[in-house]
């Protein structure tokens, strides 16, 4: 889980993002150069695949302590294919199906990737510019998504080089929508090391210690201490799990600073739904999910009315001061110059991403959480199956009244919650207790699932009356 | 079972980085390779791009700097800052430049040729006519930021 969003999303945030068509129409331009050069549609598949694993390895190198994160066996790392195909490309692989096939002399069965809708070749051979012939490629080779695979195999690969593992993994693409097949087909292969293609660098990579994944615990331990000590236990963090300094990791963020505050963001409350994935739990019911992304909108909406301009700054000052001597100077200087209120907005927008990838649809918001909970319909009126007003005997009457109290009474209780959610968060943050910042923020979403359900119990026995 | 078309991709994003080191070594794979005026070949493939693009987005405008913060965003998603100088001089300098991020010592012409040659192809769409254009400066080529230039005729 940990994993699945540090490789997925944060390269998302990181990543640069340009609309799909014109990554694609590069790619072809990229291509056809080569067989311009190469005249030879065999030789500018190999010579793109290659292109695209040198690409890959240099983003690799750089993402070297995200790679590490995977799991150091070939069979799953090829079971990871989507998260890395959508690592790469930015969208998700769609309507897929995955096969295995036994291989002789293999510790591993090959898995094959059925790919109903390929990207690369999306539209390809609408346009007059569209002109490889990728049926003259060989059989054996890879055909027109030949970069982007050799992009896919370089991720794996490296992921397996980085964890010391014996093994390699092959990757060809079999079925091809530009040669007139109704699919992409990728077929992945394991190889033991010698006897994939070796290089002398791979002995070098093959030595290096393969280290752990994350520990969450850890995190919040890193929190508990005042500033001084966090910069010391982060710094011990990152060059234990990570083989690196904090100024390297941080380094991979330089002009990118602005996403790297929606990451921690982001960051808050993947740690939050991490204690016991009560948020996670929470949005599997719809109505509960709506509640969540009322709570942000008001949350968002009430942080200018409820938190002091100066505190803003306060915690800007505080977090500017905890990236010096960790971070590059230039990449102080750029945090110091982005506006409190901005920073505000990219923390609430990291967020808000958490919250979409936990499940909380924002576009199927509507204007207000009553409007949401129809609870203006059911105190104004009696629900479809209940009595007339007419029919209630004094004491149904009393009752239905109480309720209707009690349900008041409640929506203010979540308000509260709602509203002094940030100013908790702030607070225990200001005393340097992360800890007690997760859990009070765990105690809050406890309080308010009662509230909702509370809210909720209380409409259907106004509905039994 | 059908696969996208290309319609169907200008809702998605990829993510660039790795096409992005891809085009340098392309560049690199040209030169080890001798190929001659790697610069307006580059130019060529945006000029190919815009083509295979100009019917997908039907970008119109009558006004230079619209048309050109048009052209940025809607097909790269760069925000861009655009400054005239004189009467016809167009000065685009894009701080996330898709195709730059790290300096490239061991390249001579800059990946943004194709940025330049794309734009350049739209501008002519709309009915401009592009007496110049360039790469002023490139943060592959060690610059802070890209500045690419366009120039009209009067």
């Amino acid at each position: 889980m940990v994993f699945k969003f540090l490789v997925g999303r944060v390269a998302k945030l990181v990543g640069r993002k340009v609309p799909t068509p014109f990554y694609m129409i590069l790619y072809r331009e990229i291509y056809k150069e080569i067989l311009d050069i190469t005249r030879d549609e065999t030789k500018a598949a190999r010579i793109m695949k290659e292109i695209g694993i040198r690409g890959t390895l240099e983003s690799s190198q750089r993402q070297e302590q995200v790679l590490r994160l995977f799991p150091n066996d070939p069979k799953r790392v090829m079971e990871y294919l989507p998260i890395i195909w959508q690592t790469l490309f930015g969208t998700k692989m769609d309507d897929y199906k995955v096969l295995q096939e036994e291989v002789e002399d293999s510790d591993y069965p090959a898995i094959i990737y059925q790919i109903a809708k390929c990207p690369v070749c999306g539209g390809y051979s609408s346009a007059p510019e569209d002109t490889i012939n990728v049926k003259k490629i060989k059989h054996g080779n890879s055909y027109y998504a030949a970069g982007t695979v050799g992009m896919l195999e370089e991720v794996a690969n490296f992921i397996l080089e980085t964890r010391g593992n014996p093994y390699r993994i092959n990757i060809t693409e079999t079925k091809c929508f530009c040669r007139g097949d109704n699919m992409m087909e990728l077929y992945c292969k394991v190889l033991p090391l010698e006897k994939s293609k070796t290089e002398e660098e791979e002995d070098i990579r093959m030595k290096r210690p393969p280290t752990i994944d994350i520990d969450l615990d850890k995190l919040e331990e890193l929190f508990t201490k005042p500033l001084d000590s966090i910069k010391e236990q982060f710094t011990k963090l990152v060059k234990e799990k990570l083989d690196m300094t904090p100024d390297e990791l941080l380094d991979h963020f330089r002009n990118y600073e602005q996403d790297l505050i929606k990451i921690m963001g982001f960051l808050l409350i993947h740690l939050i739904n991490e204690n016991g994935r009560i948020i996670e739990k929470l949005v599997r019911n719809e109505a509960i999910a709506k509640v969540i992304g009322h709570l942000y909108k008001l949350s968002y909406e009430m942080s200018d009315l409820y938190m002091p301009r100066e505190v803003i700054v306060d915690y800007q000052n505080l977090f500017i001061e905890f990236m010096m001597g960790l971070a590059p100077d230039e990449m102080v200087d750029s945090f110091k110059r982005i506006p409190a209120a901005e920073m505000t907005d990219l923390f609430y927008e990291g967020v808000k991403k958490a919250l979409q990838d936990l499940g909380v649809n924002f576009d199927g918001l509507k204007r207000n959480i009553w409007e949401e909970l129809e609870i203006q319909n059911a105190l104004e009126k009696p629900p479809f199956e209940s009595k007339s007003e007419e029919e209630l005997t004094e004491e149904e009457r009393k009752k239905r009244a109480e309720i209707k109290l009690r349900i008041i009474q409640e929506i203010f209780m979540l308000l509260n919650n709602l509203i002094g959610l940030p100013t908790k968060v702030f607070i225990s943050g200001t005393h340097s207790m992360a800890k007690s910042m997760v859990s009070a923020s765990g105690d809050m979403f406890t309080n308010i699932r009662n509230h909702i359900e509370n809210i909720f119990d209380l409409a259907e026995q106004l509905k039994a009356n | 079972m059908s696969n996208y078309t290309r319609e169907d991709l200008l809702s998605k994003t990829a993510t660039i980085n790795q096409l992005r080191n891809c085009v340098y070594h392309f560049i690199k794979f040209m030169q080890s390779n001798n190929v001659k005026d790697i610069k307006n070949r580059l130019r060529k493939m945006g000029t190919n791009i815009a083509k295979t693009e100009i019917p997908l987005y039907k970008i119109r405008s009558n006004d230079p700097i619209s048309l050109l913060r048009l052209i940025y965003s809607q097909i790269m998603n760069s925000k861009v800052e655009i400054n005239k100088e004189g009467d016809n001089l167009y000065i685009v300098e894009d701080t996330k430049c898709p195709l730059c991020k790290y300096n490239r010592e061991d390249i001579s012409d800059a990946p943004d040729e194709i940025i330049v040659g794309m734009v350049q192809e739209f501008l002519k769409d709309n009915g401009f006519k592009v007496k110049d254009f360039g790469v002023k400066d490139s943060r592959s080529l060690g610059a802070v930021t890209c500045v690419h230039f366009y120039e009209f005729t009067k």
